[in-house]
């Protein structure tokens, strides 16, 4: 292999800088056609009772697509028709607010400031959140939201939420803290990006993610589908996950919960906004510890005795060694609404965790002592300025320096077996090690956007990621490859036109990726002692695509992207983890040509019952597709490789239903074809290149379900007990269907299938003093159906879990 | 273009339905037909790049396709096999060793008895005395932060049971600050086992020291170790698991292979390569016997090699030196291997007819089964993989059944 692989050129760049101009010059003559559709106009102001400005506030006309949101300012614009509207106000924690409002043609009417009641003053609550997310949906990506004030009484993490998306499987190894992978219509892992407020998240150590992260924190998440905003910017293939925190200026919102395998959960959350001297502190503070010692069905292997090392009749037994807990602080004060910042805000994330680990990659192989901790200081900058400079530009930085440590210890000289019994060893569980990675990682993230005309902007966006590793390893102190860098330096940066009509949107972009990778392999040098040498892999792409969205009917909107787009690999698949990922220092980035083509229609069948469909095709073809390989070798670890090609049809869709805002329903449904589409393999060695046929052609990828879905219902009973007071009971199905984890088209009766599955769920919820107090109770797996993931990891059985919340907000 | 995808996507949701609703389990039988001689074949496929192992049964090894295509046994996690006493044994899996009798049923069907584990990944299953009642195996640690002592043990077959475990420490085998060891054989004569190996460096498999043959000397069943015996006229015996660094005769002569070759790992070799006699009733190097197989006419190293009785091994040897110096891309590619016959006693070689130079799998222990004055191995060339029959009176090949898969990683013959 050539050490230094070195793709890019002065031609690349001026290709790239060519389609740029193309994009702008295209965007400027669609400019020119679409400025005169919609003649009049519709703006104003939101305050709260206090006069301050209230932003993010949704201002939808009732039974058309036109809708806007205020700004920080809470100024508000929406571009109409000549007409006579109901104008809806409304925002989390706030009433909503209807206006009578009529505009004539060619008319740029300014309404008188709104003001909207805080939800806290009233007595009767009615808390219309969809506003927002519905804003959201009919942005021309495919996007779904998740409105999570309707889930703040439920225990659950962000994963077991988005577990009910259509098209979302998060795919976890056991309980609370688990390893998990997230797929969105057949990309997995980190072909999926996720963000948070906007800012990616890849770096913020494994204590800050998902499955860890309390639904009370977030206000709402995003799910792209393909195609991302080039505001977030990222290189994902497959999509990606925005997680929007609160914006409430002032409140505070603590909760405790409990359940089965001696979870606790508690987190606090606090804001404070001083109207006038714009100062703001906001604190976020959660802790979750749980012994995940649930029960699984096993054939434990014999340590001892005549029958030493035979496996033991099928039994059930509880989990031993799969403590985990997490803590983490956030904290970020600063200003807004001042003259030369919008907002700014600095800020320190700290977190740690401790995870015990109890089995192998299939259950058969158990641990009693290994475990593996992770501690992360991230000092963060935001800032954001509308109308930098010049009047429509507007400026939103993030930078984040990310430090954590990640250690992996086996050194207890025990070997253990799911009956807890064990027999000495003469070094370690598996193997000795005490490995201690450290990562430093450097994060810019700058969004430059520039409104030419109220319909259209220009948009730029740049993402810097710096990442470097040192390990070492006490008991392995010697071991050569720790002598040497690894390095990945990313830049992604994209150019965007977009255009938002009340009818119309659409965006144009393109995005250059540029890869940097400094890693180390091993070399021949004509003696007795080969050595490691580094290595540099540099690559340049151009990536490019357009998403349109249509309102064929008030009710009807229609979706389409394509894109042609590239994955840079990441740090962790480049470099592995140093024990489960092997490294791959010769992994290239994964390129796709993504479709999406979907379409949205709501409609009132009479004035209480309401519907909802949604239905996409998802096509995609990815060269180069990156997958986590299972290591049939041993020792079993994982590795991150390319595969050829690899094409996905996917459909998708969802119904929805409700009855008076009461009575809710949905179910969702997700298939998609992952196939292997390269007729031979080749490898290159000194004999020549060798093609054989692959026997996977045609074939469905393993080890990805294929068919899944979730269905959901509830119903909410107002004035239980007290006004102010309401309960409501949900039910939720999530099912996935039969699937293998080597190729299903050969060998005959192969005994690694995961089964269907279907997994129940209930959840009451009782909330009191018009949200102040809540209280829920909450059952997973209702049925106690045995659950599987991952080469057949068994997952909790039923398991109860209670949560007490208080919530307060000024 | 809209009306189609959409169209395509609702052609596509029916398709999905109707293939869940009427998909069967797979129980549908897919053998093929038994005749009267079985042969279990283990073969790995690589699909995208994970290599999966099947115990796929025939019945002609010299006509058709070998299939894992619906058909054959899924074995999890890699793969290595062993044959005694007409039991074909997979060892291996996903953390745990498995160690899977696979026999035939009463309807001359493949079946597994499973439930024995190991503690370690097996290197080698040797039985004892030919008599296919008890095999004699080794668990190496890879390295020293896996495991410090060699874990021998017997497995009695008819049981499927482990004894006499005996662990013996690493460092007592080869004490060496620089070196670990890596197992490349063994057999039992009367109450002794011997033991072949090369040290190595764990982190960096690079081979320093490769002036001597090392032979280690146990007590056997006890797995005592009673000395350690080297040999400067040759490199150590074997290479990273192709298991053919010692052989046992009819009489009880043992015969050490050292090939030192780059093209299986060594990073050097500094010494010829070549063939050392252990004669029966002694525990020492028989001074009087060398063959250097470098020298030979026909000859080369001796890559992989099954004992095929008459003091004759057939063989697959490198008959290309490598690079000087040393080139990334030859070491380890297991390339440049040519069927031949080694005639241990008069020192002669003879390289099979009609069969072509091809390359390795890599080199895990070397899949061939000698079967009536015929030995059948597999030979891939351009992506396709054959059987080779090939008659050991006249030294010639014929080409057989083709094998679906990327390789054959063990044969038997059950029936």
């Amino acid at each position: 292999m050539r050490s230094q692989i070195d793709l890019m050129s002065a031609g690349d760049a001026k290709i790239y800088v060519i389609r740029l101009f193309l994009v702008v010059i295209l965007t400027l003559s669609i400019h020119s056609i679409n400025a005169q559709s919609i003649s009049s106009s519709i703006s104003g102001l939101v305050h709260d009772k206090s006069g301050q400005a209230v932003n993010q506030a949704s201002i939808i006309l009732r039974g058309t697509p036109y809708a806007g949101s205020s700004d920080d300012a809470g100024r508000f614009k929406v571009n109409v028709p000549a007409g006579t509207y109901s104008l809806i106000v409304s925002r989390v924690g706030f009433l909503e607010q209807t206006v009578q409002v009529k505009v004539d043609q060619d008319q740029h009417l300014v309404l008188n400031t709104l003001k909207l009641a805080s939800l806290s003053d009233l007595k009767e609550v009615e808390v219309r959140g969809k506003t927002e997310n519905r804003l959201r949906k009919e942005q021309a990506f495919n996007v779904n939201v998740i409105d999570l004030k309707e889930l703040y009484n439920t225990s659950g993490d962000l994963n077991q939420v988005l577990t009910r998306t259509s098209g979302v499987r998060v795919r976890e190894d056991g309980g609370l803290g688990s390893n998990f992978t997230f797929s969105l219509n057949g990309f997995s892992g980190r072909q999926v990006k996720f963000f948070l407020d906007g800012i990616p998240m890849d770096n913020f150590g494994s204590s800050l993610t998902l499955n860890n992260f309390p639904v009370n924190m977030a206000e709402r998440i995003e799910i792209y589908k393909g195609v991302l905003p080039v505001e977030l910017g990222a290189d994902a293939l497959g999509g990606a996950v925005n997680l929007i925190t609160r914006s409430n200026p002032n409140y505070l919102d603590a909760s405790y919960g409990f359940g089965s395998f001696n979870t606790h959960k508690a987190s606090v959350n606090h804001a404070y906004t001083n109207p006038k001297s714009g100062l703001t502190l906001k604190t976020n503070v959660f802790y979750n510890f749980s012994d995940n010692n649930y029960k699984v069905k096993v054939e434990p292997i014999a340590l001892s005795g005549d029958n030493a090392g035979q496996r033991l009749p099928k039994q059930e037994v509880e989990r031993f060694h799969d403590g985990y807990e997490s803590a983490t602080i956030q904290f970020e004060g600063g200003v807004t609404g001042k003259k030369y910042a919008d907002r700014l805000l600095v800020g320190l994330i700290a977190s740690g965790n401790d995870k015990d680990i109890q089995t192998g990659v299939i259950m058969d192989q158990v641990f009693g002592a290994r475990t593996s901790n992770s501690s992360a200081l991230i000092p963060t900058l935001k800032y954001k300025k509308s109308d930098l400079f010049a009047k429509g530009l507007d400026l939103s930085l993030y930078t984040a320096y990310n430090m954590s440590t990640n250690r992996f210890i086996d050194t207890t000289r025990l070997k253990y077996n799911w009956l807890q019994e064990m027999v000495p060893t003469s070094t370690a569980e598996l193997n000795r090690t005490q490995l201690k990675n450290k990562d430093n990682e450097g994060l810019v993230t700058a969004n430059l956007a520039y409104r030419l005309s109220n319909l259209n902007a220009l948009a730029f966006n740049y993402v810097l990621t710096d990442f470097r590793r040192k390990s070492s390893d006490v008991e392995n102190p010697d071991n050569v490859t720790f002598k040497y860098p690894q390095k990945l330096n990313k830049h992604v940066m994209g150019l965007a036109w977009q255009h938002k009509s009340n009818l119309f949107s659409a965006s144009l972009f393109s995005k250059l990726y540029l890869l940097n990778a400094e890693s180390f392999e091993q070399v021949q040098n004509g003696t007795a002692l080969p050595t490691y040498a580094p290595t540099s892999m540099k690559t340049s792409n151009v990536g490019y695509g357009a998403a349109a969205a249509y309102f064929i009917l008030p009710q009807l909107q229609a979706k389409a992207s394509y894109e042609h787009t590239y994955r840079l690999p990441e740090a962790v698949e480049l470099l592995g983890d140093g024990l489960y990922v092997r490294r791959n220092s010769a992994l290239k980035p994964e390129s796709s040509d993504n479709i999406n083509v979907g379409a949205l229609y709501s409609f009132d069948a009479t004035e209480n019952h309401g519907f909802g469909l949604e239905l996409n095709y998802l096509f995609r073809n990815a060269k180069d597709y990156i997958r986590i390989d299972q290591r049939q070798a041993q020792p079993v670890d994982r590795q991150y490789i390319n595969m050829g090609d690899v094409v996905t049809h996917g459909v998708e869709g969802e119904l929805r239903y409700n009855w008076k805002d009461r009575l809710r329903a949905s179910v969702n449904l997700t298939y998609q074809d992952i196939v292997d589409k390269e007729e031979f393999l080749t490898s290159t060695n000194l004999t020549g290149t060798t093609t054989s046929p692959n026997l996977g052609y045609g074939y469905r990828i393993p080890n990805i379900p294929y068919l899944f879905g979730n269905a959901d219902i509830g119903y909410i009973f107002d004035k239980v007990g007290a006004v102010g007071n309401s309960l409501s009971l949900n039910y939720s199905l999530n099912f996935v269907e039969k699937y293998h984890f080597t190729p299903s088209q050969l060998g005959n009766n192969n005994q690694d299938v995961i089964p269907a599955q279907f997994a129940h769920n209930v959840a009451a919820n009782y909330v009191l003093n018009n949200g102040k107090y809540n209280i829920s109770l909450e059952c997973r797996n209702l049925a106690d159906n045995d659950l599987f993931d991952n080469y057949k990891l068994q997952k909790p059985g039923r398991s109860v879990f209670l949560k007490l919340r208080y919530f307060i907000s000024k | 273009m809209l009306v189609r995808q959409i169209f395509k996507a609702c052609l596509l949701a029916v398709v999905a339905f109707a293939a869940v609703s009427c998909s069967k389990d797979g129980d549908t039988d897919n053998n093929p037909d038994v005749g009267d001689k079985v042969y279990a074949i283990g073969i790995g496929v690589t699909v995208g790049s994970e290599t999966t192992n099947y115990v796929v049964q025939t019945s002609d090894l010299m006509n058709g396709k070998i299939s894992p295509l619906g058909n054959g046994l899924l074995q999890e996690g890699y793969r290595d096999y062993a044959f005694a006493g007409g039991v074909f044994y997979s060892i291996g899996g996903l953390g745990v060793v498995n160690v899977d009798a696979i026999t035939l049923d009463a309807e001359s069907k493949l079946t597994a008895k499973k439930g024995l584990t190991l503690e370690l990944p097996n290197s080698q299953l040797v039985d004892v005395d030919g008599k296919g009642k008890t095999l004699v195996g080794v668990s190496l640690p890879a390295s020293p932060t896996e495991g410090l002592n060699a874990k021998f043990y017997t497995l009695d077959i008819a049981s499927n049971t482990v004894a006499n475990k005996k662990d013996v420490p690493m460092n007592s085998i080869h004490p060496s600050a620089e070196d670990w060891l890596f197992h490349t054989g063994m057999q039992v004569v009367g109450s002794q086992l011997f033991q072949t190996f090369y040290p190595v460096d764990y982190g960096t498999y690079n081979t320093k020291n490769t002036d001597k043959n090392y032979l280690a000397v146990y007590s056997y069943p006890g797995f005592e170790l009673q000395k350690v015996i080297t040999d400067p006229r040759t490199g150590p015996s074997g290479a990273f698991n192709t298991m053919s660094g010692l052989f046992k005769t009819e009489s009880g002569d043992l015969y050490a292979v050292s090939t030192s070759s780059i093209y299986n790992g060594y990073s050097q070799a500094t010494k010829p390569a070549g063939i050392l006699k252990i004669a029966n009733g002694t525990s020492e190097f028989d001074a009087n016997y060398f063959f250097n197989t470098d020298a030979a006419p026909n000859g080369g190293k001796i890559a992989h090699a099954i004992y095929i009785g008459g003091n004759k091994l057939f063989a697959a040897i490198t008959t290309v030196p490598p690079s000087k110096p040393v080139v990334a891309a030859e070491k380890w590619s297991d390339a440049n291997l040519t069927l031949a016959i080694v005639d241990l006693s008069a020192k002669t070689i003879t390289r099979v007819a009609n069969a072509p130079v091809y390359k390795g799998d890599g080199g895990r222990s070397f899949a061939a089964l000698l079967d009536n004055g015929k030995v059948y191995s597999a030979i891939g060339v351009n992506g396709v993989v054959n059987i080779y029959e090939t008659d050991i009176a006249t030294a010639t090949a014929k080409k057989g059944a083709v094998i679906e898969g990327t390789f054959m990683g063990g044969i038997a013959r059950l029936k």
